[in-house]
This record gives structure tokens, sequence and C-alpha cells, in this order.
């Protein structure tokens, strides 16, 4: 989800900021409906309060996402030995 | 061979999601690697009660949470007082002051540490929704199922991990001279 900066008049019904945090994260996540959307993005547009928090929450999102691609991980060769090992204990006959 | 055939191809391929998952509820590699090891010797113990078609990686998550909530009971009590505290965040309010130029200086930074840190850093009952739902990208209901709790309770857990985590990056920023100390401050 893009922030776009303020100042970018565009027409549309109008939301308080109230409403606009309320909606912030589900908005940055995609999550709302199409007339939801389009109201907090205008609004977050026009608004020089909410529009740096809108800012920051996508940096954080951002940021998560830099870690979640980043964060494969590879189970160690004797860590699998190991659960093997106990499944073959269990009767367990594969690879 | 049908029910190994059948283990391998479904459970086992998801070794290195559970072994993330079990890092993130113990926070040791040791102890994770235990944790994986009880998880996947529970699972082919009751392989016969998997259902085919369902979330496999869902299932064998909320195995690994159930052994590990009974190995460690005495730090879920905790959790659950540190998440009574924290109720008092408001999902109505933006919580933090932030800036253009904290925002600018942020976003042209590795964050990667950092918000690694600050995810390890959360409580449990908020730590563990990030890792399902952001980390590894399951659904709100899927992340619900595993944890026993209302979807609504984690979607609002997710929002008010999120504000933790933004308050850990304020703090960043001002530990790594990226703004000045007053930046951040409660609007």
């Amino acid at each position: 989800m893009n922030v776009q900066a303020p100042d970018q008049k565009t027409g549309g019904e109008m939301i308080d900021c109230h409403t606009a945090v309320v909606m912030l994260w589900d908005y940055l996540d995609g999550h709302l409906g199409a007339p939801d959307e389009e109201a907090v993005r205008q609004h977050v547009a026009r608004c020089s309060h909410c529009f740096p928090h809108a800012e920051f929450g996508q940096v954080v999102l951002d940021a998560v996402a830099q870690l979640r691609r980043s964060q494969a991980v590879e189970p160690s060769t004797a860590l699998r030995d190991r659960i093997l090992t106990q499944l073959r204990a269990e009767g367990y006959e594969g690879s | 061979m049908t029910r190994e055939r059948d283990f391998h191809e479904i459970a086992l391929r998801w070794l290195p999601d559970v072994m993330r998952f079990a890092q993130s509820l113990t926070r040791d590699e040791s102890s994770a690697e235990d944790l994986v090891q009880e998880t996947y010797l529970r699972a082919w113990r009751h392989w016969d009660t998997f259902k085919p078609g369902r979330e496999a990686r869902a299932w064998l998550f909320t195995i690994a949470r159930n052994a590990w909530r009974k190995r460690a009971p005495r730090e879920a009590r905790l959790v659950a007082v540190e998440e009574q505290t924290l109720q008092a965040l408001s999902d109505s309010e933006y919580p933090l002051g932030t800036s253009a130029d904290m925002t600018h200086a942020l976003s042209t930074s590795d964050l990667g540490p950092a918000i690694e840190r600050a995810i390890d850093a959360l409580p449990e009952a908020f730590r563990e929704v990030v890792q399902l739902v952001e980390l590894q990208e399951l659904p709100y209901a899927d992340a619900a199922a595993i944890l026993d709790i209302p979807v609504g309770t984690v979607r609002s857990r997710l929002f008010r991990a999120r504000r933790l985590l933004q308050a850990a990056l304020i703090e960043h920023a001002r530990d790594a001279g990226l703004v000045g100390a007053s930046a951040g401050e409660e609007v």
C-alpha cells in the first residue's frame, strides 16, 4: 500500500482523523473494501497529522517484510537425523 | 509405505517453518531443536488424526505451541499479566509522535537487525501473532485456530504489537543518532 504525500486534492467521501486511525493498519495491509480504502487514502493524502503516521506504519511493515525474506531457516542435518532416528524408533520406515 | 510417504511429503516438508516457529517460541536454538523434535514425534504418533486437505503447517504449529505451553506454563502465566498491562494501548489513537525526518531516516536504514530484536523483545502473546501472521504469512483465521483465540483478538494483538515495534524503532533511531532525542515523543 503506497502512502501518497499530502495536498493531493481528489474528490470523494471525507473521513476524520479518528476514523482514519482506526482503519489505518487495515488500509496499509490492503484489507479494506474499495470505498473505505479510497476514503483513507484521500484522508491520509490530505492530512498533515495522519500522513507521517501512515508513512511510519509503512516503514514498520516494510521492515518486517524485509526480515521475513531474510529469515529462511535451514535446519541442520544433525537435527533432521535426530528427528528421523526418533521417528524410526516409533515405527517410521521412511527416509 | 503410504503413511510414511504422506508424512514425509505433507509434514516433514514444513521442517524449516516449524523450526522458525519453534525459535520464536523458545528464543533459544537448542530448546527450539528439542521442541521441533517433540513436535514431529507427536505429529507422527497422531498422524492418523490428521485430516487430508487440512493446512499441515498450521496443524504442526498447533502441536508445537501446545508442547511448548506444556513445558513453559509459568512463562505463559506471566505473559497473561503483561498483556493486561498492554491493554492500556488504545486502538483509536496514534500512540507515537513521529516526523518526516525520522521516517525518512528509518526508511533509508537497514532495519533488519533492529526489527528482529524488537520482535524478539515482544511479550509472547504478541510475538507469536507477529510470527504467525507477519513472518509465516498465515491468514488471521489460521493464526486464531493455532492460538485458540478469536480472530478479532489476533487482529488487535497484531496491531498492538506493531505499535510496540514502532516504539522500538523510534528508540533505535535515537540510539543510532538518526534523529534528535526529542523525536518520537507522545503527541
